[in-house]
């Protein structure tokens, strides 16, 4: 059979004229194009891993999502996993996608209105005082409010579908606004146990673990053991950290950046005599911490705090601590010399209490965080130069920044070089880069 | 050498065997049976179709063999085709699926990446409606499953 037999056999069962070499032009009515006709090609008969290179192909999301609306075979195609291991949530281009599509409704309706072609647009003025109207109107706060309520019923959708909730490994979400649906969302987010990255940021997220569903995360059987990476940056009303390990046991780079209602820290290193044991690999409320990075700008940890991670955190190699007003001395001193504070400067700082259990382990390095490369404290006003010659003892500090810190002397960056701390970049206290060559 | 392949519809074609050898499943045949006259049976392939994968083939001949990188994100794969390949595929829809078969089953990548794209090409900026109307798919969800749906995707809208 050549092609022109093909096209005549088209032909004979399809009775209709211009068929099928041209479907792409065929609109409008089906005519007598009988869908059941068995040789007529469908998408679905492609065999499924070629209907899924297909639509690899696409690549915006929302081309990706339209497709869901084509038939229930096309929706399961486009819920494989595949396409799904990064979700991104922002609702800062939303809303200016939103106010355009007001103004475009402004202008249908007044050209509705108006009885006008389309040729005939509104005066501009008279556009504006519409789209001031509707927004006080607090159209677009409801508007808002739809977007957090799609992206929490397609995530929901997501869940449902048990491969296609194995595949999200990296989810941002930023600028949820919407109280409702965020602890919905947060705990919806739960069911992605696949999950590497959570970035949620300038989000109105509370609390770690709802109060309402404290049994949710039972000990030992964390929803996030495979997360690594937690940003919470610019939660300004998160003011819970409860369960933070208990949600990521595997916790290594964790931001609170902005998070300014925080005021307890100590879920970060639970306490040794934690009433939940468990047996699982990860942070042990008795062992190690495995944070390597630490982003706590300008929140409101203390000394105590602070010290109680930097304590058990021997993995460490990146602090940034830039405006946490709270802190002193007693930081750095534990950061530089962990538990084997020269006596004269515990007994000034008044560290005596804390450490005069610590000192059986003489044969440990010096520092806590022995692998300490970063570190940031911009702005710590209280830091003097006391505390930040103590640094000395962290072997391995490239980077370090002190812009700010009024009490620290400008040589001091210098007198920690000379000291043997590997310093290759550094901020002085009046805002002077200094850089350093490897010297072979 | 020459290879000698037979059509679904019995039809012979003679090609070199460097063509042949574009398509992996061939490739493995010819290897498997060694060097041998008799023609190679392709019952999954009608004529009309083997003639245009011998086409392409031929045109690609001297292409270096893709190797698969499973690594690769498959949603960064470029979606430009190069002018010949648009010009080979512009054939009815039955023909451009039947290809698309016929490189899947002969397992010819290169062929087979044209044809996915050309239909993704297709597919990009229509409705859902247009779309079923293209490819011959009936709608199957009630109304109530298509407002589901629809409230789903309304977050990545960005009309």
């Amino acid at each position: 059979m050549d092609n022109t037999d093909l096209q005549q056999d088209h032909h004979h069962h399809h009775q209709i004229d211009a068929l099928p070499d041209k479907h792409q032009d065929h609109r409008g009515d089906d005519g007598g194009l009988t869908y059941d006709d068995a040789s007529v090609f469908r998408y679905t008969d492609l065999p499924m891993e070629v209907q899924l290179l297909v639509i690899q192909r696409i690549e915006s999301i929302r081309e990706l999502l339209q497709l869901r609306l084509v038939s229930s075979a096309m929706n399961a195609l486009v819920l494989e996993p595949d396409f799904w291991r990064k979700l991104k949530f922002s609702k800062g281009r939303h809303q200016t996608a939103r106010l355009n599509l007001i103004v475009a409704e402004l202008v249908r309706e007044q050209e509705r209105r108006d009885g006008h072609s389309a040729s005939q647009r509104p005066a501009f003025s008279q556009m504006t005082d519409s789209l001031s109207v509707m927004t006080s109107n607090s159209a677009q706060l409801v508007w808002g409010q739809e977007m957090e309520a799609s992206f929490n019923a397609f995530l929901h959708c997501l869940s449902t579908h048990p491969a296609a909730a194995q595949g999200v490994r990296d989810v941002v979400i930023e600028s949820w606004e919407e109280e409702s649906y965020m602890d919905d969302t947060w705990i919806v987010l739960q069911k992605f146990n696949a999950m590497t990255s959570l970035r949620l940021l300038k989000s109105v997220l509370t609390h770690l673990t709802p109060p309402f569903s404290s049994s949710v995360v039972a000990p030992g059987s964390s929803p996030w053991r495979n997360m690594t990476q937690l940003d919470l940056t610019d939660c300004t009303r998160l003011e819970d950290l409860s369960g933070i390990l208990d949600l990521a046991p595997c916790l290594e780079n964790l931001s609170l950046q902005g998070c300014t209602s925080l005021r307890n820290f100590t879920p970060l290193a639970p306490s040794p005599l934690s009433p939940l044991p468990r047996t699982t690999t990860g942070h042990h409320s008795a062992g190690p911490l495995l944070y390597k990075k630490l982003n706590l700008i300008e929140t409101h940890i203390r000394d105590h705090e602070l010290i109680a991670i930097l304590e058990r955190a021997p993995n460490l190699y990146e602090i940034r601590l830039d405006q946490c007003y709270q802190l002193t001395d007693a930081s750095l001193v534990t950061l530089g010399y962990g538990n084997q504070i020269p006596p004269a400067l515990a007994t000034a700082l008044d560290l005596r209490v804390t450490y005069v259990d610590r000192m059986d382990d003489s044969e440990a390095s010096t520092s806590f965080c022995p692998q300490l490369k970063i570190l940031s404290l911009k702005d710590c006003y209280d830091l003097t130069d006391q505390g930040m010659r103590a640094l000395v003892g962290c072997r391995q500090l490239e980077l370090l920044i002190i812009r700010g810190l009024r009490q620290v002397r400008e040589n001091t960056i210098e007198w920690l070089h000379l000291k043997g701390v590997p310093l290759r970049k550094a901020l002085s206290p009046l805002g002077q880069w200094r850089y350093w060559h490897l010297e072979d | 050498m020459p290879v000698v392949l037979t059509s679904s519809d019995s039809e012979t074609f003679t090609v070199d065997k460097e063509v042949a050898e574009r398509s992996i499943l061939i490739k493995n045949m010819i290897e498997d049976v060694g060097e041998s006259d008799s023609p190679i049976p392709l019952p999954n392939v009608s004529s009309a179709v083997l003639k245009k994968v011998i086409e392409f083939c031929d045109h690609h001949r001297n292409d270096p063999i893709q190797v698969q990188d499973e690594t690769d994100d498959p949603r960064k794969r470029s979606n430009d085709i190069e002018e010949w390949d648009m010009k080979f595929m512009q054939v009815d829809q039955e023909m451009l699926f039947e290809i698309i078969l016929a490189a899947n089953y002969l397992d010819i990548k290169t062929l087979l990446d044209v044809g996915c794209t050309t239909v993704a090409n297709l597919i990009k900026g229509k409705t859902p409606e247009e779309i079923r109307k293209l490819f011959n798919i009936v709608n199957d969800f009630t109304p109530e499953e298509e407002a589901q749906i629809k409230k789903e995707n309304e977050w990545a809208e960005d009309r």
